[in-house]
């Protein structure tokens, strides 16, 4: 604690070699007077002698000091000192910074909350994840495909990266007991799932490895959220028997609340995972369905492993020929999926935010250039006084940092209320609601916000401190005092600081124009539907009890059925896949007549298996022949209804009516053939999807499934109803679960939710990035106007007319508002090549959005011609006695 | 104004001489002075004052240490004295400085080449 000691010890220190020179002086002085010299004398010979009292002293105490730490505090004070003297510039830059890291740390705790954060299971960063990948949908990461038990049984076995490969088939479970019946999403894990993760139950146990043999696996694990919430937090719950799909399983545990893989609600249970046999037949090779991981083993990288599984993949298909053609299989690191999961659509946010904080940074750095007129004399007196070159530089550059500091501060409370905005929109839906919540302003977001400040004071500081020291003296000293036009050099570096912010604020617009586009078309677009009143249940028959299909649709008939009965309802009918509501299901198909080909080749269409009335219901219009009817049931022959989207693209030229299609709706084909009986309307399955694609509808009874949806119209009050329709589905089957019961407008709204967020971020920063470009060019020109009042006084007593004055300081605004927006159209250029993979198969088209340019150059142009203008009304408002006596 | 080149023969010469004279008794600083002046027959030409930087720097190293006390003139003075480390710095460096002016001493021999 030497140091220290010194430290405090100093002032005494500096007062002993005080008074010692002094004390060093007089015995001089004494000496010299004693040898015959007058007092006088002697006191000048003695000074003589000792040489610079001052200096000595200075060097002196130099030597206990920290030279550099010290002036940095010296340096701080004085730069506190000056941003105390001139608040108006002390506000305006710590305002329009914070304003710029603000909207970075708002994107960052939610890159930092969902992207980065660690998944909590042992060494994280030696899980990989395995996936196939399906070669019609390519990059992006829209190709990743979960992998079928036949490949990974196969894959598990074979290969040598890893310690342990284990898989996961995501299944809901129907949860009975007190209480309403619910259904539950569950996880039913392979063998040693848990151990190869490195987790370990907080209550109980894990699975044994006798429990995977069939009839022994009546076993489950609760989540701690499933057991706090369905079960009291009540220990006593182990060993009990609860009842999942209408089956006894005995509780053997209950996993820790922290643990957690993806960022998304995750599974509420687990139960082991048994493959049945057919599962593990070669036809069952494209029945992709688990979701794999695996840890890598201590040689092994995920490199390695990568091109391992690759090689796995193409052994299986030449083993296996004609199943899964093309399909191949990939590792990556478990936090680069889940990184994956935000991708594009995050990392845009990111760049749009950054360049918000650009535009900030270049308004402050031509601020301070305005200013250095002021501080150039300031500076040019310091140099003269002996400052150097690097003194100057780091004191200017004190400054920035105290700015860009509070700055900071101020930002990330502006920054708590832009998250706690984000998640407002994000709880519309249960889905991302939950990822609403990892986002928080934590110490990462912290020490992000300050990398960011510091960053943003060298990129404001670090130019006009080098711009104000590099003039010489002379220059400084003479322009100092009465400047007619600003010197050359300052004037080019603000007109060059301009154009960018103007070519930043327009790439900006560009970007967010191009989005907001977007979201407008989708909202426009219509959905096909007609969603008013109507409301929706989603049922699951996962009771035991359902395993026949002619009781599933024999559930269905009655809750139809039931649901008609009531009064105030219009019509009722079921669907197997809700548009907007569910993720779309796709299946291949054949055409009667036309060359056979292997089922990878076949081509697509989205696939629903409806009651009667369910197009009624939701008013999709019948175009031509019939609608099905209650009579076509599973004994009749099969029908199938189209949309106007498949007979433009598969009957582009003759009447689809008669003829047979055949779906490949199971694993296997069907012998079968359907005949299309009719032409219904286009309808969007999701908010995303630009375009209408291929539809076909076949009657429920002909194809049954457990998962359905309900669709209700009703006459009056919609959401009021729902309490009626429980009870109605209730009168069938008491255990029956039925998940969120929403209208359809809610549904609507939930499959947009994401997209409306991501446009009002994008809106956000683009509106902020030019109300900022719009201040900086006001305040250049303005500046500029102010300087050359003197000057314009002039020309207006030499009989300069207004409107030559005004073309005059105009022209140059209008000049730099030109060269901006030239070089924010290079800047934004290559936006038209970038295919921005955000929704699946359906890229955004930047290069069509020429209407979006042009608006976003109008906009520009007019802002920057309105900045210049307000200012430049001033200059020919100016008296000439007035301006010549200006200064 | 003088630079600290010109104020010591060489970096390092001044400290050597403080500490070679202090070695011999402890003194207060003017009397050190009037010592290095002395014994050097006046040959060194150097500012009283550049005695005192190098007796701080000397202090912050604890090649030294000082006390208040009361001179032979009755005065008020610091009183500097050699300390352990500090006799120690001191043979160290004396054998670097003849080793160098040894050196110095064939180069500027005649008659060898």
């Amino acid at each position: 604690m030497m140091w220290l000691n010194q430290l405090f010890s100093r002032r005494r220190l500096y007062g002993d070699l005080s008074e010692e020179i002094q004390e060093h002086l007089e015995e001089k002085v004494e000496e010299l007077v004693a040898g015959g010299m007058s007092r006088k004398e002697a006191t000048y010979a003695a000074r003589r002698e000792f040489g610079n009292v001052r200096l000595t002293e200075e060097d002196g105490r130099a030597v206990w000091r920290w030279a550099m730490i010290e002036d940095l505090f010296m340096d701080v004070r004085f730069g506190a000192r000056m941003l105390r003297k001139n608040p108006g510039f002390a506000t305006v830059a710590i305002v329009t910074l914070a304003l710029g890291i603000s909207v970075n740390a708002t994107i960052f705790s939610a890159v930092n909350g969902w992207m980065l954060r660690r998944p909590r299971i042992k060494d994280p960063a030696r899980v990989v994840v395995i996936v196939t990948t399906d070669p019609a949908k390519g990059g992006w990461g829209w190709d990743r495909q979960p992998v079928s038990a036949f490949d990974f049984v196969a894959w598990r076995e074979q290969s040598r990266s890893f310690e342990a490969m284990v898989a996961g088939e995501p299944e809901e479970f129907a949860l009975n007991g007190e209480g309403e019946p619910e259904r539950v999403p569950g996880l039913r894990v392979s063998a040693d799932y848990f151990h190869a993760l490195g987790v370990e139950a907080a209550l109980g146990r894990t699975f044994l490895a006798d429990e995977y043999q069939s009839g022994r696996n009546r076993v489950v694990i609760l989540s701690h959220g499933l057991w706090q919430r369905r079960f009291g937090s009540n220990p006593k719950v182990m060993g009990e028997v609860v009842r999942l799909n209408g089956e006894g399983y005995t509780v053997i545990g209950v996993m820790s609340s922290n643990y957690r893989i993806g960022v998304y609600g995750g599974p509420e249970l687990w139960a082991p995972l048994v493959f049945p046999p057919e599962s593990l037949l070669t036809t069952a090779r494209g029945n992709r369905s688990l979701e794999v991981m695996a840890r890598l083993n201590s040689g092994a990288s995920v490199e390695t492993a990568r091109a391992e599984m690759a090689a796995l993949a193409q052994r299986s298909e030449q083993a296996h020929a004609g199943t899964s053609k093309g399909w191949s299989a990939s590792a990556m690191s478990i936090q680069h999926y889940i990184a994956d999961e935000f991708g594009v659509g995050m990392r845009l946010q990111m760049g749009m935010a950054f360049f918000v904080l650009l535009i900030a940074c270049v308004n402050i750095a031509s601020l301070q250039l305005a200013r250095g007129a002021e501080r150039q004399t300031e500076f040019a007196v310091r140099a003269a006084l002996g400052a150097g070159r690097f003194r100057l530089v780091r004191q200017s550059l004190v400054e920035s940092l105290l700015i860009a500091l509070a700055g900071g501060g101020l930002g990330l409370l502006l920054a708590s209320w832009g998250v706690d905005l984000f998640r407002r929109g994000l709880s519309m839906t249960a889905d991302v609601g939950s990822i609403g919540r990892e986002m928080t302003i934590d110490h990462t977001v912290m020490i992000f916000t300050l990398g960011v400040s510091v960053l943003a004071a060298f990129l404001f500081g670090l130019m006009p401190a080098v711009h104000q020291t590099a003039l010489g003296l002379h220059s400084t000293l003479k322009e100092g005092s009465r400047a007619i036009s600003q010197s050359k050099a300052r004037h080019r570096t603000q007109s060059v600081l301009v154009t960018a912010e103007i070519a930043l604020a327009l790439v900006l617009l560009i970007a967010a124009g191009v989005f907001v586009q977007e979201f407008l078309d989708r909202v426009q677009a219509g959905f096909g539907i007609d969603s008013n009143q109507v409301l929706t249940a989603s049922i699951s028959l996962s009771n035991a009890g359902y395993k026949d299909p002619s009781k599933q649709a024999a559930f269905f008939q009655e809750a139809i059925q039931r649901l008609e009965a009531l009064s105030g309802v219009i019509s009722a009918g079921a669907t197997s896949t809700l548009p907007l509501g569910d993720y779309e299901r796709s299946v291949t198909f054949s055409i009667e007549g036309r060359p056979a080909v292997s089922r990878t080749e076949r081509a697509r269409t989205d696939y629903f298996a409806i009651s009667p009335d369910y197009l009624r219901t939701l008013g999709i219009p019948l175009i031509r022949g019939r609608n099905i009817l209650s009579s076509d049931s599973s004994q009749a022959s099969p029908v199938v209804l189209v949309n106007q989207a498949f007979v433009r693209r598969y009957f582009p030229n003759e009447d689809s009516i008669g003829k047979r299609i055949r779906l490949d709706t199971s694993g296997l084909d069907r012998p079968d053939w359907s005949e299309i009986v009719g032409v219904v309307g286009d309808v969007r399955d999701s908010f995303e999807q630009r375009k209408y694609v291929p539809q076909a509808y076949e009657p429920y009874p002909q194809r049954s499934s457990s998962l359905m949806t309900l669709v209700v119209r009703t006459g009056s009050d919609t959401s009021a109803f729902a309490p009626m329709l429980r009870r109605a589905v209730w009168g069938v089957d008491k255990d029956q679960p039925i998940a969120a019961v929403q209208t359809m407008n809610q549904v609507m709204a939930q499959s947009g939710a994401g997209m409306r967020v991501a446009n009002i971020g994008m809106g956000t920063f683009a509106s902020l990035g030019m109300v900022l470009a719009a201040v900086g060019i006001f305040a250049v020109t303005a500046y500029a106007v102010a300087r050359r009042t003197h000057e314009i006084g002039i020309r207006m007593a030499l009989g300069a007319r207004k409107s030559d004055v005004l073309r005059m300081v105009m022209k140059k605004g209008m000049v730099l508002g030109a060269v901006g927006i030239g070089s924010g159209m290079a800047l934004a250029a290559p936006l038209v090549w970038l295919k921005l993979g955000l929704v699946n198969d359906d890229l955004l088209p930047f290069g069509e959005r020429g209407p979006v340019f042009l608006a976003a150059v109008l906009l520009i142009w007019l802002v920057a011609l309105l900045a210049t203008y307000v200012p430049a009304r001033r200059a020919i408002k100016v008296d000439p006695i007035v301006a010549l006596r200006h200064e | 104004m003088k630079t600290r080149e010109q104020r010591d023969l060489f970096p390092g010469a001044l400290e050597i001489m403080i500490l070679k004279t202090l070695k011999r008794q402890p003194l207060h600083g003017y009397a050190l002075v009037q010592r290095i002046k002395r014994t050097s027959n006046d040959l060194l030409q150097i500012e009283e004052g550049s005695l005192y930087p190098a007796l701080q720097r000397l202090l912050k190293e604890e090649l030294v240490k000082a006390e208040w006390g009361i001179s032979s003139t009755n005065r008020r003075v610091r009183i500097y004295k050699l300390t352990a480390a500090g006799a120690k710095h001191l043979e160290h460096e004396v054998s670097r400085f003849e080793k160098m002016l040894e050196g110095i001493t064939r180069v500027l021999a005649p008659g060898e080449s």
